[in-house]
């Protein structure tokens, strides 16, 4: 309820009185379960873009495919919760701390999904470097659309054509892949 | 003689007048938005009339261009001699990315305006990254040679990454984290794992 009300009026255009409305709550309940319209937001954040997003299995070994699957569920997430996304980026450019604060949070928990995968492989400093390149490229690809196809931006992320540039520009930051090799022959050359 | 100097110093004045809307613009667009600033604002601004505005760009979209100029980037291209070199070319990277920090506002509006569906930011946001991808692209071509087609789109994404990145993490304080030492290394080290290793 709330995340249709945001979406349509705004964070600040919502009121907590129109939430309740909405959801056949008094403002009393509805105070009960969250303490501010903050508190609605942060829980909205919470738990649905983490939890999507899924835990990456650590300590199997790394393969682009496991990598790309993890860049899809981003992708997924963020398309599925189009609203959200906007939302909080909107907050936290307009400087509001905690829209600020679980934006950096999201962002850190993908990198360390990141570089999970890649410790499996890599001393801790240079999985850190290629999960911060993963995800900032990651980040790059993804407000880029934001910008330039506005509301049409969740439509963009699910286009095969727009997951498989993705996909392509990863594989560049991989430290083990040479363009023009596949997958296999990527991994392969990367354990030997 | 006289006739040169006289250009000269109208040139001069010509210069700082295109320096005044830039600056009123700039203003007026990181606080209103570009769709809501009218040139007739911007003229209030300056202290110009909408004539004169007019007179140094035909449009809005004119200036919003010239804001966003891309710094440095001829410092990219290789030299004569053929010496540029993969550690030059990632120093010049950093170097360009940096001195960005100064469109540090305009930026912001870019997300915000994109965010809002703004067709004037979304134009402007694809066509700023082509200019930039355009320039990268022959020198990669000259250090790398040509199997790297998606490395400048690469370069670029990853920039316009860290770009909103920082900008979402460190709000108002942007200008001085870009500034620190520790955000230059970050900058280096990133396009150094996308650059491709030379040759050994």
């Amino acid at each position: 309820m709330a995340l249709d009300l945001f979406g349509k009026h705004g964070f600040e255009g919502t009121s907590v009185k129109a939430i309740g409305q909405q959801a056949g709550l008094s403002d009393g309940a509805l105070y009960y379960h969250f303490r501010s319209k903050r508190e609605i937001l942060d829980a909205l954040w919470d738990k649905t873009v983490a939890r999507r997003i899924g835990e990456a299995p650590a300590g199997e070994p790394l393969t682009v495919e496991g990598l790309l699957r993890l860049v899809d569920a981003m992708l997924e997430a963020g398309a599925e919760r189009a609203s959200q996304v906007r939302i909080m980026i909107r907050q936290a450019l307009a400087g509001d701390r905690i829209a600020i604060e679980l934006r950096n949070q999201t962002t850190a928990y993908w990198k360390q999904q990141f570089a999970r995968q890649f410790e499996t492989r890599l001393p801790a400093d240079e999985a850190d470097a290629h999960a911060d390149a993963l995800s900032t490229l990651f980040l790059g690809l993804t407000f880029t659309t934001l910008v330039d196809h506005g509301d049409r931006f969740a439509e963009v992320f699910r286009s095969p054509a727009f997951r498989a540039e993705v996909h392509d520009l990863m594989r560049l930051t991989l430290p083990f892949c040479r363009p023009g090799e596949d997958d296999q022959q990527c991994e392969q050359s990367f354990s030997a | 003689m006289v006739q040169q100097a006289r250009t000269t110093w109208s040139e001069r004045g010509r210069e700082s007048t295109r320096l005044r809307i830039l600056d009123a613009a700039r203003e007026l667009f990181a606080r209103d938005g570009v769709d809501t600033t009218s040139v007739r604002s911007i003229a209030e601004r300056c202290g110009l009339t909408d004539a004169a505005i007019y007179y140094y760009y035909p449009a809005k979209a004119d200036i919003l261009d010239a804001l966003l100029v891309v710094p440095g980037m001829g410092s990219l291209r290789p030299s004569e001699d053929g010496t540029a070199s993969r550690a030059a070319f990632l120093n010049r990277l950093v170097d360009f990315f940096c001195s960005w920090a100064e469109n540090a506002d305009l930026l912001r509006l870019l997300l915000a305006g994109g965010l809002e569906g703004s067709p004037a930011t979304m134009a402007f946001s694809t066509g700023i990254k082509g200019s930039v991808e355009a320039q990268i692209d022959p020198v990669v071509r000259k250090l790398f040679g040509g199997e790297f087609p998606q490395l400048p789109h690469a370069i670029c994404m990853l920039l316009c990454g860290l770009m909103y990145d920082t900008l979402l993490a460190c709000g108002d304080d942007f200008a001085a984290v870009v500034e620190q030492p520790v955000f230059r290394r970050r900058v280096f080290t990133l396009l150094d794992l996308v650059l491709p290793q030379d040759p050994l």
